[in-house]
């Protein structure tokens, strides 16, 4: 393998110096725990799709439900880049903005679930 | 090596903890391309065998690729290089993508 091509992403490892490499394991891990979470979301999605009766509510829930988890792994990603950027120069940590969205959209989801729940009932 | 031996053992817990995450992720695309054939398989066989052979193959390749990232992890930790790049990590929000867009054209489509 070509050790000496260029490291990518170039916007992260073309700044700063090498961190202590414990941080940016961790910070490995923090965005796999976002990509599950992602997916835990689009198997919710899919899952409330084959489990609810056929009804427009039920439907634009579960695609909204896999939509948010789309959005929610390239966050994860762009959010691992800023960070081991901040690593590299010593910056603070990025703050959670987007992510902060992305919960509450979950939140909201779960919110319209149990409504329609219980207005099925 | 600038590292003390003590520090070193603590970066390989941490690599180990890294390893099994990425591990962990990768099994849960097993789980989930596994469910995705499952519910294809309803609606036709040849399709369903289809998208089996394609998620087997990709799935394995997940797999390997985060073994090969934790052997060349290690491998740097020892040797005080730097760690691996985010190739790994844009292939894995890319197939969690992918597994979202499969999942849209499932609700929408059938």
């Amino acid at each position: 393998m070509g050790r000496q091509r260029q490291r990518w992403p170039r916007r992260v490892y073309g700044v700063g110096a090498e961190p202590d490499p414990r941080f940016s394991l961790a910070n490995e891990r923090t965005f796999l725990a976002w990509l599950r979470t992602a997916m835990a979301l689009t198997a919710g999605g899919v899952g409330l799709d084959v489990l609810a009766p056929e009804q427009t509510s039920y439907l634009v829930l579960a695609v909204g439900l896999v939509l948010t988890g789309m959005a929610m792994s390239v966050f994860g990603l762009l959010r691992w880049m800023s960070a081991e950027r901040a690593l590299r120069t010593g910056a603070p940590l990025p703050a959670l903005s987007a992510g902060v969205l992305l919960v509450g959209v979950t939140l909201v989801f779960g919110v319209f679930i149990v409504v329609v729940l219980v207005a099925n009932r | 090596m600038t590292a003390r031996p003590r520090d070193e053992v603590w970066d390989l817990a941490q690599a180990e903890r890294t390893a099994l995450s990425w591990r962990r992720t990768a099994l849960a695309f097993v789980i989930l391309a596994l469910a995705l054939v499952r519910l294809v398989a309803g609606v036709g066989v040849p399709a369903a065998s289809m998208l089996a052979a394609l998620c087997a193959a990709g799935v394995g390749a997940l797999l390997v690729l985060t073994l090969r990232r934790y052997r060349r992890t290690t491998e740097r930790l020892h040797r005080a290089e730097p760690l691996p790049s985010g190739r790994l990590p844009l292939l894995f929000t890319l197939a969690t993508v992918l597994l979202g867009l499969l999942g849209a054209g499932w609700i929408i489509l059938i």
